[in-house]
């Protein structure tokens, strides 16, 4: 069974009577374990389709099924919840909390989990913030780390909650050849293990650290191919590219 | 449910401590508000508690009789003016005194005259009020004591005797230190023998009766101003419950004496201590309406600061707003977050208002006292009430809006503004 099956799915945004039409009738499935690259130019309607697809938005029109499910049957209030227990977001500008240490932003979206045992927590972290190799900045504040580091703790936020998906936004955009490195190692060691990885990237180069690349125009998937020579982010070699 | 809650207030403590700048702020301006309310109550009632303290002193048991301009009212500008203007009603006699004495429940009658003479003993003058009074005068006016000596008798009074008792203001200024009973001082080039000196009294709301000579008043009438009428008649009741006819019954005597029966006819005015304090009260009670509504505006005015440094908050924290949702929290979620942020924000403020009001409150009594005056600023319970009422309320009145606010943002909306 698919994880993510979109039909038909188009988006119009609507401000002060103007209507924008950003995505047109997007079909497509994504299957769980999978690596996917959105790709397109800007505008093309990329973090839109992310945003829909994280639930932090809703289509107006076509379905979309998360684990046979359709979505546009849930209240504002389950979406939240789906998104807090399946769905770790990255974004391009990091997002951490202000003057608030490492642990406390990766600790957020546990917070908001009712179901579990607050005990477990401090375990989660640390696991969490060893998967991006941050454990010894674990006390540090937000606006004390480096790009990179930031993106890495956003990446543990995004994963504390172990989610069926991970969507990242650009997740490079911001950063340094090397540290983007370290960051596509990251997503795909998550991958290894089996969290299903959505990443929005304009460059081809950081797509092809997928497995499968979806390109957008103009709200459209153009197309839909799967990567013969994928690039895995672990080696030197690739460090001097 | 309630873990959601706990949530709530546990990240709205957090996030105050994180951006304490910001949290330091608005507590000022609900400080000030919350602290300003507490003084200017607690020194409105402190001044009309004093003010009442003041004419209470002059006992519940007193009937004043004053001489009036006739057809007007007697706390009329019209009969103020004219006896500024030097209209002297000239009707109201000693034997009027004597006449009041007979009624049953009148206890004792001081009739008063008032002048203005320089004293003099050996080198040193004093200019004093001369304050012509009957014997009954110590009776009637419980705060005048006599220190040392003795006040002169009805006897010294009918039989024009030459004899003061005198204020300590003016003996420290006639004697100094030395004994000043037995001693003659001169007054319109007459000797007087000094009977008496009366205790210190303090400065009273409008006179010093530290600086005044007593005298008998027949003396004072007939050797020195040359006249035959008193400005006023101080009585004073048996029975205090009876006062209020007691005063009639004294109205309706002296209408007989002064053959004035009709009302615009009157050349007195017959009052008695509740009256004054009737009217102190309503006086009060505009002034604390209006202190009240001086009051309101500054907590409004704070109010208003609340909402606003709450307000840019939410625009501030947009993101935060968009990134708390993108990882499971619900609408509730962050309005109670944002609406507990308010709350604590104003509940400490109100308390350290109330605390720093009561302090600023008591150095006032303290400073006052200090310079003499037997005034207090007393903190009542209804301004603290008041006070933690209101911060409460501005805390949830004006958190709210802001906080629903936050909670309607829609998270990728948030997210995209940065
Ligand atoms: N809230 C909104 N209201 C109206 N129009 C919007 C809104 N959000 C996005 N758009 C429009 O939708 C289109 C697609 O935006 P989107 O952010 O999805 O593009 P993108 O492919 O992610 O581009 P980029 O690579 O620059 O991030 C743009 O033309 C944008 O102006
Ligand atoms: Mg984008």
């Amino acid at each position: 069974m698919s994880l993510i099956v979109v039909q038909n799915l188009s988006k119009t945004y609507e401000t002060e009577g103007v209507k924008t039409p950003v995505l047109h009738e997007v079909t497509f499935e994504i299957k769980k374990g999978e690596f996917i690259s959105i790709m397109g130019p800007s505008g093309s309607g990329k973090s839109t389709l992310m945003q829909i697809l994280g639930m932090l938005d809703r289509p107006t029109e076509g379905t979309y099924l998360l684990e046979g499910k359709n979505i546009t049957q849930y209240s504002d209030d389950e979406m939240a919840k789906i998104r807090n227990k399946k769905i770790g977001f990255v974004f391009q500008s990091f997002n951490l909390l202000p003057r608030t240490s490492v642990y406390e932003n990766t600790e957020l979206p546990l917070l908001y989990d009712e179901d579990h045992l607050e005990m477990n927590n401090e375990k989660k972290i640390t696991k969490a913030l060893a998967a991006v190799d941050m454990s010894h900045r674990t006390n540090y504040l937000s606006n004390q780390l480096s790009g990179g580091e930031k993106q890495r703790v956003a990446i543990a936020r995004a994963l504390v909650n172990n989610p069926e998906v991970i969507f990242a936004d650009e997740p490079t955009g911001n950063l340094d050849s090397k540290s983007g490195l370290a960051v596509m190692r990251i997503l795909q060691q998550l991958n290894d293990v089996g969290h299903t990885v959505i990443l929005v990237t304009h460059e081809t180069y950081t797509a092809r650290h997928a497995k499968r690349i979806l390109n957008m125009l103009d709200g459209r998937i153009v197309s839909d191919e799967l990567v013969k020579d994928r690039l895995i982010a672990d080696g030197e070699g690739e460090l001097l590219k | 449910m309630f873990k959601r809650l706990l949530l709530s207030i546990k990240l709205a403590s957090r996030s105050l401590t994180i951006n304490i700048g910001r949290t330091v702020l608005t507590l000022v301006g609900i400080i000030i508000g919350i602290l300003s309310v507490i003084v200017v109550t607690s020194s409105g009632q402190g001044v009309k508690e004093y003010i009442l303290g003041q004419v209470n002193s002059f006992g519940t048991d007193i009937i004043q009789v004053e001489t009036k301009v006739p057809a007007t009212g007697k706390t009329s500008s019209a009969n103020a003016t004219g006896q500024a203007q030097g209209i002297q009603i000239t009707t109201l006699k000693v034997s009027d005194g004597e006449m009041l004495k007979k009624i049953p429940n009148i206890d004792k009658a001081a009739p008063a005259s008032i002048g203005q003479e320089l004293a003099t003993y050996q080198a040193t003058n004093k200019r004093a009020m001369i304050f012509g009074v009957g014997a009954d005068y110590p009776f009637v006016d419980t705060a005048t004591k006599v220190a040392q000596g003795a006040f002169y008798s009805q006897g010294d009074d009918n039989g024009l005797a030459q004899v003061v008792v005198i204020g300590s203001d003016v003996k420290d200024a006639l004697f100094g230190d030395q004994e000043a009973i037995g001693k003659e001082i001169k007054i319109k080039s007459l000797n007087f023998r000094v009977v008496g000196v009366a205790e210190k009294r303090g400065a009273v709301t409008f006179l010093n009766y530290d600086e005044f000579i007593f005298m008998p008043v027949q003396t004072l009438q007939k050797k020195i101003l040359g006249i035959d009428y008193v400005r006023m008649i101080t009585l004073k009741v048996k029975d205090a419950n009876l006062i209020d006819v007691t005063a009639a019954d004294v109205s309706d005597a002296l209408k007989r004496q002064h053959k004035t029966p009709r009302e615009e006819q009157e050349d007195f005015s017959v009052s008695t201590i509740q009256e004054a304090q009737k009217i102190i009260g309503d006086v009060f009670g505009t002034i604390n309406i209006l202190l009240l509504a001086l009051t309101s505006i500054s907590l409004v005015v704070g109010g208003v600061g609340i909402m606003n440094v709450m307000y840019v908050a939410v625009v501030e924290r947009t993101f935060e707003i968009g990134l708390r949702k993108a990882v499971g929290a619900t609408a509730s979620d962050i309005r109670n977050q944002f609406l507990f942020e308010a709350i604590f924000i104003t509940l400490i403020g109100g308390l350290i208002g109330i605390l720093l009001g009561y302090l600023i409150s008591f150095g006032l009594s303290y400073l006052i006292k200090s310079l003499g005056f037997n005034l207090n600023f007393p903190v009542t319970l209804s301004a603290i009430f008041l006070a933690t009422s209101f911060s409460m309320a501005t805390g949830i009145i004006f958190g709210y809006y802001p906080a629903y606010k936050a909670s309607k943002l829609s998270p990728m909306e948030a997210l995209r503004k940065e």
